[in-house]
């Protein structure tokens, strides 16, 4: 080195030398992308790669990057064949088959990407997504909103997507085309990239605190894995967990689930699916209804009929009842009617027969009776004819009568010289008295 | 006379046949109580009568009745 000192050009290309000599190979660098967005649509995309502090997130080392034209078609195609899993942008880690190269004019190392490796991507989303998963496990939180009740009727709808986008776009016309009466309350935010967590957790707090609504929704169009990934947020995850209203998630993702579709009460592929849901709630409430109604009227109906039934049977059987009492009190009538018309007069001439018996009797008995008397009348003059004096003087006796006529019955009815009259059988002796002794 | 009960008399009629045959009955008055028996008699058999004919006028009419509204 006889020179005292390098040009600038001299030591660039030094400095690429020694580059080139220390990197021989291209080597594979994992960094997360910035300033990728605003040069995407550059010829040569000029960009960074940065290792942040796990937990400050402060940056601790940065690099500059190109990608080629050249390069462009071939790393898209290295994405497409990973099956769209994500494109190139902000914010997302990567793993870059990168040359060291020092870039003389500048002065700047920078690397220049050769390939890319977008199993690293996934794994590193899927990696966060699981651990926030674990996390909220852990916290017992991710089932919470699916035991809150959602209505049958979700006709108020608190919508969380980006305003006149075409996920809105999609939910809207697909509630205005069932003829429902959906409101949605739409609440602006932004569907991806970094503040995306910060926006939707706002409006939850917001359309949750709106006493008039049914549901929340968060909706977005399809998106790569990569675009999606800020749905695998532990704060959305938690709003939603604290949600008072059901919250319906409709993230256009094809494969994977998102913390956020997970968390969510209820989740649907796409905006249109998650209108489609509510139609389907409200239509099926309907149906029910009717059938309900139906049930009503067809329980009525056979209550009706089988009282009817009933009815008819009392009916039936209150004219055969009928028929037959009244058939048995004819047939009593007609026996009664025949006695009637018999027995009355049979006992007349019961009665009769009586009689003429009792005439017998009387006739019998008056007969007995006089003879009897014509008896008793009979004995009597025989005793009277016994104790008759013509019967007592034929066997001897007389009667000694004074001259007043009395029978001389005591010595003290007569005195001495009185005539005396006595009374024999077939005439009178005149006498005086001549003595009077006592017997 | 008349107006006495049908069963009455009969009660009187056996009273006086038995009163006859126990001969509780002077036989100054027997002439009077058969007589009287007699004529209760009487009264009984023309109530028989009288009975019998109106009962005979009443199921004929019933019968006429139930026959008339038979045809």
């Amino acid at each position: 080195m006889s020179q005292e000192f390098l040009t600038v050009s001299q030591l660039n290309g030094l400095i690429q030398e020694v580059l080139n000599n220390g990197f021989p190979q291209a080597v594979w660098v994992c960094g997360e992308i910035q300033g990728y967005d605003r040069n995407k649509d550059k010829k040569h995309i000029f960009f960074e790669l940065c290792e942040k502090d796990a937990v400050s997130e402060e940056i601790l080392a940065r690099i500059g990057l190109v990608i080629f034209s050249g390069k462009k078609m071939y790393i898209e195609e290295v994405l497409k064949r990973a099956e769209n899993a994500f494109s190139l942008k902000d914010d997302i880690e990567v793993k870059f088959l990168c040359w060291v190269d020092f870039y003389p004019p500048h002065g700047a190392v920078r690397l220049i990407v050769e390939n890319i490796d977008p199993v690293h991507t996934l794994g590193k989303i899927a990696q966060g997504r699981q651990k926030v998963i674990a996390l909220l496990k852990e916290k017992g939180i991710l089932n919470k909103n699916k035991s809150v009740e959602l209505t049958p009727v979700p006709l108020n709808i608190g919508l969380i997507t980006a305003h006149d986008s075409a996920a809105y776009n999609d939910f809207i016309s697909e509630l205005k085309k069932s003829g429902c009466a959906f409101k949605v309350f739409c609440r602006n935010s932004l569907m991806q990239g970094k503040k995306t967590e910060r926006d939707i957790c706002r409006a939850l707090d917001v359309l949750n605190r709106m006493e008039c609504l049914d549901v929340i929704v968060i909706t977005r169009g399809g998106g790569s894995i990569a675009e999606l990934s800020c749905f695998d947020s532990q704060a959305i995850a938690e709003k939603i967990a604290l949600s008072r209203l059901p919250v319906l998630s409709g993230i256009g993702h094809e494969i994977n689930l998102t913390v956020t579709d997970m968390a969510a009460h209820t989740f649907q592929k796409t905006p249109t699916a998650v209108a489609q849901f509510f139609v389907q709630r409200v239509r099926d409430f309907l149906a029910g209804m009717e059938e309900k109604v139906c049930g009503v009227i067809d329980s009525f109906e056979e209550l009706k009929n089988k009282e009817k039934e009933k009815l008819k049977g009392f009916a039936f059987s209150l004219q055969t009842d009928t028929i037959h009492l009244l058939k048995s009190h004819h047939l009593l009538v007609n026996r009664v009617m025949e006695d009637i018309k018999h027995r009355p007069l049979q006992s007349l001439r019961e009665q009769k027969k009586r009689l003429a018996s009792q005439k017998d009797d009387l006739r019998k008995v008056s007969g007995m009776r006089t003879k009897s008397a014509v008896t008793q009348v009979r004995s009597c003059e025989k005793i009277i004819e016994i104790a008759s004096p013509v019967n007592t003087l034929k066997r001897g006796f007389s009667i000694t009568r004074s001259k007043e006529g009395k029978a001389v019955k005591s010595i003290a009815q007569i005195k001495p010289a009185e005539p005396l009259i006595t009374q024999v059988v077939d005439g009178f002796i005149e006498s005086h008295v001549k003595n009077i002794k006592r017997g | 006379m008349v107006d006495i009960k049908y069963s009455k008399a009969m009660k009187k009629i056996e009273e006086l046949i038995q009163k006859i045959e126990s001969e509780e009955i002077d036989v100054d008055d027997l002439s009077d109580k058969v007589k009287e028996a007699v004529e209760l008699i009487k009264v009984c058999k023309n109530k028989i009568e009288k009975a019998e004919m109106e009962v005979k006028k009443v199921v004929d009419d019933f019968e006429a009745e139930t026959l008339g509204e038979k045809q």
